[in-house]
């Protein structure tokens, strides 16, 4: 490389360049390796560092969160579980043993002999009212001697309930209140209500046969279904 | 050094590899101490280190390098005036194979003339000249590190060649 520049430029002597190199051949020192090296790596540490300073401790906490999360969640759903399925209380009875012995009939009596009061629901009255006929059957069948031995006849027919997440919600859950289960009856079936103009002839028939609480609710389930962009 | 810039740490030990030799007898040459010279080379390097994110690849490392350890050592030069009237650097004698006695005295003997000679010389002369052989820039590039017009360079580098030359022709009773 020299050479090419010694001969382009005119300037060195060929000879001169030769004895340089002969006589020119000290090396750097060990000692200024090591200084340097470690001032090179020192200087380009700390960028790393202040990414990865945040960047360990926040995935670290974030991991043992979650984990501390899960633990929890798992082991409240196990207490729960367990504590759901030994004591098989009136209050924990399975709602899957009451849900099937509802007779749809039973509301549309229910609500036919009762007068709904203003505010006030009248399914929920019917309900309280120790009256005759379908609803008191329903009512009685809400019985907490009569939930136990329904439980009792399910255990004994080895029915096998599916040990799903929402079954176990259901088995941990109180049972519903009867003022909730008013509340929560449907009226109309899922036909009617999986169109707006079926479901507000529902709501029209409930009307015309004079059950207006009945027709009140199906109107807040058809407005929260079907927000009024979405009506007909 | 760009990639030294992004903190890969081998890119620079490989850089400081190719450069440090040269460099360090740059420094020697022009420090005439070994001392000295160990300072010098420590605060070009740590020059280099600290600008890393300034730098920008507009010409070749070396040429950045060398303006570098130009200016460090004219600093030293300020700092020291009296650099070179100690001159330690003892040239190395070691024979080479198949030498005989006399050729191995007569090449220790031109060593020595060549460096006295070299150390003989004005800073500036002798800077183009290490310039050259050391650290292997052009006319440009050395006139780019000394902030000179390339024929100021060409005719400090032609002066001191001479000088040099006729340090190694001078016969060697008289050395």
């Amino acid at each position: 490389m020299s050479d090419k520049r010694i001969k382009s430029d005119e300037s060195v002597d060929p000879r001169v360049s030769a004895a340089y190199r002969e006589m020119a051949d000290e090396r750097t020192p060990e000692h200024l390796d090591h200084v340097v090296l470690n001032a090179a790596r020192s200087a380009a540490r700390p960028r790393r560092n202040t990414a990865i300073r945040w960047l360990r401790p926040a995935a670290w906490a974030a991991t043992v969160g979650v984990c501390l999360a899960f633990v929890v969640e798992i082991s409240l759903l196990d207490d729960e579980g367990t504590a759901g399925m030994d004591s098989l209380t009136p209050a924990a009875a399975p709602p899957a043993a009451v849900s099937p012995l509802t007779v749809p009939a039973a509301k549309s009596e229910r609500l036919h002999n009762t007068a709904p009061p203003a505010g006030e629901p009248a399914a929920v009255q019917s309900v309280q009212e120790p009256a005759s006929g379908p609803a008191a059957d329903v009512a009685a069948r809400r019985d907490e001697g009569g939930l136990i031995e329904r439980a009792r006849e399910l255990r004994q027919q080895g029915t096998v309930i599916e040990d799903t997440a929402p079954n176990r919600m259901l088995r941990m859950a109180p049972e519903t209140s009867a003022l909730e289960e008013a509340l929560t009856e449907h009226y109309c079936d899922e036909t009617q209500t999986a169109d707006p103009n079926s479901w507000l002839e529902c709501i029209l028939e409930l009307e015309r046969q004079g059950l207006h609480e009945a027709a009140r609710l199906e109107r807040e389930r058809l407005v929260e279904a079907f927000p009024p962009p979405m009506l007909p | 050094m760009l990639r030294y810039r992004d903190g890969d740490v081998a890119a620079f030990e490989t850089l400081y590899r190719r450069h440090k030799d040269p460099l360090f007898r740059y420094l020697l040459r022009h420090c005439r101490q070994h001392a000295a010279a160990e300072d010098v080379f420590q605060e070009v390097w740590g020059k280099i280190i600290k600008s890393r994110d300034k730098y920008r690849p507009t010409a070749k490392f070396t040429t950045f390098l060398y303006h570098v350890a130009h200016n460090c050592f004219i600093d030293y030069i300020r700092r020291n005036k009296r650099h070179g009237d100690t001159a330690n650097i003892e040239p190395d004698s070691r024979p080479g194979d198949g030498d005989g006695p006399e050729t191995l005295v007569e090449r220790s003997l031109a060593r020595r003339r060549l460096d006295a000679a070299l150390g003989a010389l004005p800073d500036e002369q002798r800077d183009v000249f290490l310039l050259h052989e050391e650290a292997g820039l052009s006319l440009d590039e050395i006139a780019s590190v000394t902030d000179c017009k390339r024929e100021t360079v060409k005719s400090r580098l032609r002066y001191a060649v001479g000088k040099l030359r006729a340090a190694l022709d001078e016969p060697p009773e008289r050395a």
